[in-house]
């Protein structure tokens, strides 16, 4: 795994198109139900910028909205596919059918 | 000044600078309860200064080393600051074979780590100014204080000048290994921050000399006639030594990140 959790989150949220942070969280809070804590959610913002998953763009006011970039993509997906393989393996051992 | 506005003046000046505005608003819309949460992360930016905003990988390099540096400027001073302050200790260990040992591998290891300046007369010229204007203050400090002694500072100078000196002699020891760290922060571009390699092998021989030093000061605390202060010096090198874990890890993953 290159990513934890929240890092997943910002990851999946900014799949769909460049945000600034609070809509980020906003976006985390509609997919969880929860908030990240500001110190998670920036913390996770800088450690995907390091790993150059994410860049931020310029933006028109105080705040600067992110983006995916070409390796955070496929980085994502990458997880996404583990994770889709586990749950499904979890499902089955459980008995339960995949959703 | 808002709550808000003061936690994020807590994180580092390159993370507020890029994520600032937008971490003051979630701070803000959140309340007190995110405060929690956001002391968590500005202790964890702190001990990750590969992760904040940077221009390049070299920058992100450059502040792992001057991380380093910090960690070994503190326990440099935690054990000469014991070692001085404590007569018994200072008679036991003060100039033994283990402590210079131990002082040995922290020139070695430094001496590893160090950036190195552009090989261009500019780019010496720069680094020659920016050392002697961080160190002028604290070398003319100390060598007062010891031209002072040597001019007849003795058991019969009264006692406030004594302290004075005293209290001169450890502020230019911390101020100038203060100043060294933000030498080497201050200096960007104008050096080649080592590779993740060789920063690696210093870190391992810094830790070798700050173990050496522990374990010297260590032994003193263990004998018949127990010395607390020997342990309480031993036990913070100790304590400081996982800080350079941080660094390992750090310089030991192929972006220089974690998590």
């Amino acid at each position: 795994m290159q990513v934890n959790d929240s890092q997943i989150l910002v990851l999946c949220v900014l799949a769909d198109g460049p945000l600034h942070g609070y809509a980020i969280n906003t976006a985390i809070e509609e997919l969880t139900g929860n908030r990240l804590g500001p110190g998670s959610l920036y913390g996770a913002l800088a450690r995907l910028e390091a790993k150059g998953f994410v860049e931020y763009l310029e933006g028109e006011g105080r705040q600067r909205p992110v983006r995916l970039t070409g390796t955070g993509r496929e980085a994502l997906r990458e997880e996404l596919r583990t994770m889709a393989h586990v749950a499904d393996v979890g499902l089955r051992n459980l008995g339960a059918a995949p959703a | 000044m808002t709550p808000a506005r003061a936690l994020v003046r807590l994180y580092p000046e390159a993370f507020r600078e890029q994520w600032g505005p937008d971490l003051e608003t979630e701070i803000d819309m959140a309340g007190w309860r995110s405060w929690p949460n956001t002391l968590l992360g500005i202790a964890d930016m702190w001990l990750h200064p590969s992760l904040w905003p940077a221009r390049s990988p070299a920058q992100r390099r450059l502040r792992t080393t001057t991380m380093a540096i910090s960690v070994t400027a503190l326990c440099w001073f935690v054990s000469h600051a014991g070692v001085e302050a404590d007569s018994a200790l200072s008679r036991s260990v003060g100039h033994s074979q283990p402590m210079s040992a131990g002082l040995l591998l922290t020139l070695t290891g430094l001496a590893l780590i160090a950036p190195l300046p552009r090989p261009t007369v500019a780019g010496l010229a720069v680094l020659i100014r920016r050392v002697a204007a961080r160190l002028a203050l604290p070398s003319l400090l100390g060598m007062s204080v010891v031209l002072s002694v040597h001019l007849g500072v003795n058991s019969h100078t009264p006692l406030p000048m004594r302290a004075f000196l005293l209290a001169c002699w450890w502020t230019a020891l911390a101020v100038g290994a203060v100043r060294t760290c933000r030498i080497t922060a201050d200096l960007g571009a104008r050096v080649v921050p080592p590779r993740p390699g060789r920063l690696r092998l210093g870190t391992w021989v810094l830790i070798g000399g700050a173990a050496t030093n522990a374990a010297t000061v260590l032994s003193v605390s263990l004998r018949p006639e127990a010395d607390l202060t020997a342990f309480g010096v031993a036990a913070a090198i100790l304590a400081l030594i996982p800080a350079f874990g941080l660094v390992l890890r750090d310089c030991g993953r192929p972006s220089g990140t974690d998590g």
